[in-house]
């Protein structure tokens, strides 16, 4: 079963460590595929922490957070494209939409007590409303798509986000180490304790003096503004935005299965859960490969046959019993 | 001395059906106030309406001469009421101390709650099985880890709702020894709803009983056992 609270005594901290070290020393030997897989990896590491802020810690179920991402993408994108606004300084702005609209979809949902499936149902559905929006959104081309200028870099330009996959692999290292440490820091404090209490039992949460209403709308907004740094990345990582793919809900979906697969609510779920799927999948596709099989969708029946097995053989998820076998936290009841 | 809770004229009503009916009553500081009364009597929506859980239609609740009707469960806990439920709830995937830090966080800082919930655990039998986790602990160790973690927030006024039902004759005596300690030492006042009759005659100062939402007698324990309308709606049903 799941400590909440991963604890990562000597042990975990010099195995966390040494995957540092190795993270860091990739580049230096992985070639640009590998990488490319590796900046997934982390991508849906990143996005897993930051959903699993709401809905893992603070139990408030988001199928939707593909709006997030797509707001984050989109803003910092057209400011970009239009005004010549460096990415770093469009995060800003793409952090405060996000964060806003999380706060607006909290608002409606928290105010008027919905919760469980229909929160999940409410988040869909503004994902949807972004959506269609964005479809009809000629100044960030429409349906259409929306494209910021790609050109072969001699050198690595990080203020502007343009540059080759090493550079790329380094800002999302840093971006899914930060996440982490964030949680790390939330799930200590004392709104991190208040966002498991509320998960685990909200009447009894209130009847300690806990004002679940603002809890809730910080885990919201806290999850909502990660997420669209993230978005960022994605828009300077691709060059390319369609309405139909980034705020799709199976880009929504797709989000949530690493914390799923790794264990929601713990702090190594996500990137557990991130490196068991994206890492087998592409695998899984390579060795296909090898033997001539030209499988399309394989990747998707991947992700089903492992949430299939997650669900039935680990409810927890991946990393709890794993984190046991290998000795990295100590053992419920010792 | 004035009262720590007054309630006056309280009533609630479920579309149409009259739960709770002018009642009005008054808690003296370090009293064990105890109400009984048959099921439906209107005891559980008299705790709601005090923990803020339900406004009430009519009346008013002051808790140390402040009105408190109508706050919201969070606010009352704030002012110094803890309430444990009928049904217990404990947060099942944290564990036993845990659940206790989550209460301790209202008057405490993280650390400082870490370090104090050891104690608290230990006045309550609870300090060995401090790492379990809450779903795994027996129905009298989730009604002792309901009162730790109301007690976690310091309260002026415990509320217990039914804190003694489906425990063993020991059992209840070791919790009646618990509160008892606490309202001794502490001098906290303790409000209870109880059937157990064990326990209420040996804890509660005082006693109020409703039947059909209204109050029906008040009194010292000895007088109100022995009054006729008691005998007739509540324990003269139970002896028989």
């Amino acid at each position: 079963m799941t400590d909440w609270r991963d604890r990562v005594p000597g042990r975990g901290g010099v195995a966390l460590i040494g995957l540092g070290v190795v993270l860091l020393a990739a580049p230096l030997v992985a070639n640009d595929y590998l990488l490319t897989i590796l900046i997934l990896i982390l991508y849906f590491a990143y996005t897993g922490q930051a959903w699993n802020i709401m809905s893992g810690f603070a139990g408030q179920l988001s199928l939707g957070h593909a709006l997030f991402v797509g707001l984050g993408a989109y803003v910092a994108a057209a400011l970009y494209v239009h005004f010549g606004v460096a990415p770093w300084i469009g995060l800003v702005a793409a952090v405060a939409v996000a964060a806003a609209c999380g706060a607006g979809i909290g608002f409606l949902a928290f105010r008027f007590g919905v919760a469980g499936v229909y929160l999940a149902i409410l988040t869909i559905a503004f994902a949807e409303f972004a959506r269609i929006g964005f479809d009809h959104f000629a100044w960030v081309g429409g349906s259409a798509g929306f494209f910021l200028p790609v050109a072969t870099y001699t050198r690595n330009d990080v203020w502007n986000l343009r540059g080759n996959p090493t550079m790329f692999y380094y800002v999302i290292l840093a971006l899914t180490a930060a996440a982490l440490l964030l949680s790390h820091a939330l799930l200590r404090s004392r709104l991190g304790y208040y966002w498991l209490a509320i998960r685990e039992d909200e009447e009894a949460a209130r009847a300690l003096g806990i004002d679940t209403f603002r809890c809730k709308m910080a885990a919201v907004v806290i999850s909502a503004a990660l997420t669209s740094v993230a978005g960022v990345f994605f828009a300077f990582y691709y060059n390319n935005l369609f309405p139909e793919q980034v705020f799709h809900i199976s880009r929504s979906i797709e989000l949530i299965l690493a914390p799923i697969i790794g264990g929601i609510g713990t702090l190594f779920g996500p990137v557990v859960g991130a490196v068991l799927l994206t890492g087998l999948a592409e695998g899984l596709r390579e060795a296909l490969d090898v033997f001539g099989f030209d499988a399309p969708g394989i990747k998707q029946v991947f992700y089903g046959i492992c949430l299939l097995v997650v669900v039935t053989l680990l409810p927890d998820g991946v990393w709890p019993p794993l984190a046991r076998a290998l000795r990295l936290r100590p053992r419920e009841g010792a | 001395m004035s009262a720590l809770l007054d309630v006056q004229r309280l009533a609630k009503s479920f579309s149409g059906l009259r739960a709770v009916q002018d009642v009005s009553f008054a808690v003296p500081p370090g009293a064990i106030f105890a109400v009984i009364g048959p099921n439906g009597a209107g005891k559980t929506t008299l705790f709601n309406m005090i923990a803020g859980v339900f406004r009430p239609d009519d009346g008013a609740i002051r808790f140390a001469g402040e009105r408190i009707d109508g706050l919201r469960p969070d606010e009352v806990c704030r002012r110094g009421i803890a309430r444990t439920f009928q049904i217990v709830r404990p947060f099942p995937a944290l564990t036993v101390e845990e659940n206790v830090i989550v209460g301790m966080l209202l008057r405490k800082d993280v650390a400082t709650a870490r370090r104090a919930a050891g104690d608290l655990l230990a006045r309550l039998d609870l300090h060995d099985k401090r790492h379990q986790r809450a779903s795994t602990l027996t129905l009298p160790d989730r009604k002792r880890l309901e009162v730790a973690r109301a007690l976690a927030t310091e309260p002026k006024l415990l509320l217990l709702d039914e804190c003694m039902a489906g425990l063993r004759p020991t059992e209840t005596d070791r919790m009646v020894a618990i509160l008892r300690e606490l309202n001794r030492e502490a001098g906290l006042t303790i409000l209870l709803i109880e059937h157990v009759m064990r326990a209420v005659m040996a804890l509660a100062t005082r006693i109020l009983v409703l039947h059909h939402g209204a109050a029906i007698a008040e009194g010292a324990p000895g007088d109100v056992v022995r009054d006729p309308a008691v005998l007739a709606s509540y324990l003269g049903a139970e002896a028989v």
